[in-house]
């Protein structure tokens, strides 16, 4: 070998080295680049998630970083969850939180791809820790109320990673309270009475304030040169001046979904985007306001994720959150997106954080929450008959997008416009269709009611007592003294078919007593509500013509004209499962919560009224809230006393959660 | 030379050692065990795009198909071919009237109905005699 041989090989092998060494020292700042920063530690909400994120399958060694999370509800696909250190696959997460669970059973549910397990404090309650497609699990615990420890863990090795776990339940109604005392004898008709002065408003949509006013919207009120000119109308009612405050709207509510919100503001979502022409349906906005009751004003939120809803239904669950689904979207097709508004970031929740099963629910679908924190829904709605192949009535699991056929239900084509009540108290957990028929037959409507209880293991509807008069547009408003109080309809949408029937249901004795009907016609777009003081008032009629009567009347129950009970001391917040003490006078009862109204199309999903169990008597008692916000989801709500007599008071409100 | 040895042995550890994670990453030594879920059940196996129409195990019977359904052509039961004598879309002509009655002029009016203009086609032949009005033209004036 020549020298300059030598050389050159040796040039050439340190030439090597240095290109070994090169990309060693490559592959090591990689290592470095990519190693993740030990974890961050995280103090989250209650609410919340504490998600440990790990770069290895195995949820080995330090977590890559943590992080709060609202839901566990991710489709990262192969872009990973956006965590330094972790890719689009060969990662863990174990998300964790301690919460405090009510008694009751609880469904679980968890679809992963991959592996996926859950805990319930130590115990696995789902272990599915294996490659597989997207498939959902659910898994059922028998729970004792206590704080518990919740834990997810998920893998994601290769392909498109997708993890979706959570559980509903929460679920134990309580003990069914004894029934209401006393009752009505004799005298026991009540009277109405035809307000003198008219409202300005075509009230399509009301809404019991906790100040004890009512917002009236009526946006273009179905007149459709309203909504050419952009006039838009809303009302402030205080019933007890009979003063009209004006609140200014910008968009046309008309046909909105809405329902109080945790903190008492009123939450409006959807609208009427177009009319009907002689080719198309109405179209429905996606537009939502958050209404102020000490403002009087309404302030814009964003618009529904999943598109116009016209005649979509609101429903408070238990965390706070608003359901919404239903009605008709911005081409006027069947919108099947279901909405989420976090109440605490005061927004709907993007569309793909919200389980969806793309079920068209229909026009104003009456879903009642369950204790559970299921939604029932009864078959009743406004427009549209039952769907094929179902029985009318389903049950909706939020958690795992599952829905549960419910039997029994006659007349399902015969439900439109029907009535549906969650009955009194809502601990009982019993609901109540009544009436309805069918839109678009040339048939009467049904005079049927059917019940089913929602507590048993297999709920079934079963039939109810006949309604006095088989009619639409029914309402059903719970009174203070554990009676529902029925008004209004029609059997059809004309003038001469108004049904001028009331009557008073009481789920104790499970019958009907008719009562005297209301002096005006109360048909389409008309509304049925509690007020304050314990009366009843009814607003609106739009029958085919197109007139609408701005007529408002009131019916005082047989215990206006009583020695009322009165509430001189409570606090003004009742917190879950707290015990409160009242001052009373009289000799109280029962004491009960009922939700103010928030109505339309005689459609109210969250009316409901709970029982506060009493200790003591006299004019000291208190009183145990219960602690499941399925039973009472958070808000303001009218707290009567009722005496032994079964004569109730005047409301204070207080707020509850 | 013990200095390159040094280096040369450094470099070659950390690609060997890089090389066998990766090995065994792929040959799935790392890989998570399988569970058994007791009485947990599939449900569904769920698909990119729209959840619904899965044929379930058990009741459980989602409907839907993933898109918009589709709604029947004014869903609150009137015929929109009709507007009020000034124009306004509010009147509700309905589909069809109480007790199989024919839907004509002495029925709307009865029902309280004032002139109508044609706004679409006469689909109820209120022109009279089964004749059909022109878009524009007013029926049941009298």
């Amino acid at each position: 070998m020549t020298g300059p041989e030598r050389r050159r090989r040796r040039i050439g092998r340190r030439r090597a080295l240095a290109g070994l060494l090169a990309m060693a020292s490559i592959q090591l700042v990689a290592v470095v680049l990519v190693a993740p920063d030990p974890a961050k530690a995280v103090t989250c909400a209650a609410e919340q998630w504490t998600g440990d994120y790990f770069a290895n399958t195995t949820l080995a060694g330090p977590a890559a970083d943590s992080r709060c999370d609202d839901d566990i509800r991710f489709d990262w696909g192969e872009t990973g969850p956006g965590i330094g250190g972790i890719g689009g696959s060969g990662y863990s997460v174990r998300w964790s939180r301690s919460v405090r669970l009510e008694s009751g059973e609880y469904s679980f549910s968890a679809t992963a791809d991959d592996g996926v397990r859950i805990y319930l404090d130590d115990a696995l309650v789902i272990d599915e820790w294996r490659d597989q497609g997207p498939t959902t699990f659910t898994a059922t615990r028998t729970v004792v109320a206590a704080t518990h420890k919740v834990t997810v863990e998920y893998y994601q090795g290769g392909g498109g990673g997708l993890v979706r776990a959570g559980y509903t339940g929460g679920g134990d109604p309580g003990e069914i309270p004894p029934p209401p005392p006393g009752g009505c004898t004799g005298d026991c008709q009540g009277s109405w009475e035809v307000l003198p002065y008219q409202s300005p408003v075509r009230s399509v949509h009301a809404t019991v304030l906790r100040t004890g006013n009512v917002l009236l919207v009526a946006g273009s009120g179905n007149n459709g040169n309203a909504a050419a000119n952009n006039e838009f109308v809303s009302k402030v009612w205080n019933p007890s001046t009979g003063e009209f405050a004006d609140v200014p709207t910008q968009e046309d509510l008309f046909c909105a979904g809405h329902t109080q919100l945790p903190d008492g503001r009123i939450l409006l979502a959807g609208g009427t985007l177009e009319y009907p022409t002689p080719t198309s349906n109405y179209k429905g906005l996606a537009i939502s306001y958050v209404f102020d009751p000490m403002t009087n004003t309404y302030t814009k939120t964003n618009d529904t994720p999943g598109g116009g809803h016209w005649y979509p239904s609101l429903v408070n669950l238990g965390n706070g959150s608003v359901f919404a689904t239903g009605g008709l979207n911005e081409n006027g097709s069947g919108n099947v997106a279901v909405e989420m508004f976090d109440a605490k970031k005061n927004q709907w929740k993007p569309f793909n954080e919200v389980p969806q099963t793309y079920f068209y629910w229909g026009l104003y679908p009456n879903m009642v929450l369950m204790a559970d924190g299921r939604l029932f829904y009864a078959g009743t709605h406004t427009f549209g008959n039952a769907l094929p192949n179902t029985s009318g009535s389903e049950i909706y699991d939020i958690a795992t997008g599952t829905i549960t056929d419910v039997p029994g239900l006659r007349d399902i084509d015969f439900r439109d416009q029907g009535a549906t009540v969650l009955l009194p108290p809502a601990q009982a957990q019993k609901v109540a269709d009544f009436g309805g028929g069918n839109t678009y037959s040339d048939l009467d409507p049904t005079n049927h009611t059917d019940i089913i209880d929602l507590r048993k293991e297999d709920p079934q509807w079963t039939a109810g007592p006949d309604l006095p008069a088989a009619k639409m547009y029914v309402s059903a408003v719970i009174l203070p003294d554990g009676k529902v109080f029925e008004t209004g309809g029609a059997k059809h949408n004309y003038a001469e078919y108004a049904v001028h029937e009331a009557s008073m249901y009481d789920p104790v004795a499970n019958t009907f007593t008719p009562m005297p009907a209301d002096p005006l016609a109360r048909m389409y777009h008309s509304e049925s509500f509690l007020l304050p003081d314990g009366r009843v008032a009814s607003i609106g009629n739009n029958p085919a013509t197109g007139e609408f009567d701005l007529g408002i009347s009131v019916y005082s129950p047989w215990y206006m004209s009583r020695q009322r009970p009165t509430i001189t001391a409570a606090a003004d917040q009742f917190d879950l499962g707290s015990t409160q003490n009242l001052t009373v006078s009289g000799n109280i009862g029962r004491v009960t919560l009922i939700r103010p109204a928030s109505v339309t199309h005689q459609s109210d999903p969250n009316q409901r009224s709970v029982d506060l169990p009493i200790t003591g008597t006299g004019t000291n008692i208190s009183v145990a809230v219960p602690s499941n916000p399925n039973i009472i989801p958070a808000g303001y709500y009218m707290m009567f006393v009722q005496d032994m007599n079964g004569v109730p008071s005047v409301a204070k409100w207080v707020h509850v959660g | 030379m013990t200095r390159r040895r040094i280096l040369l042995s450094a470099a070659t550890a950390v690609c060997v050692t890089v090389g066998l994670l990766v090995g065994l990453r792929v040959a799935g030594v790392f890989g998570p065990p399988a569970g058994d879920s007791g009485d947990v059940r599939p449900v569904a196996v769920e698909h990119a795009l729209g959840p619904g129409n899965q044929d379930l195990s058990g009741r459980i019977q989602p409907h839907g198909n993933g898109r918009p359904s589709p709604a029947t052509l004014w869903v609150d039961g009137c015929d929109h071919n009709y507007a009020d004598a000034g124009g306004n879309t509010n009147v509700c002509v309905p589909k069809v009237a109480p007790g199989g009655r024919p839907v004509d002029c002495d029925f709307l009016r009865k029902a309280g109905f004032g002139p109508l203009k044609v706004t679409g086609t006469d689909s109820k032949h209120l022109a009279g005699a089964g004749g059909s009005a022109p878009r524009g033209a007013t029926v049941c004036a009298d």
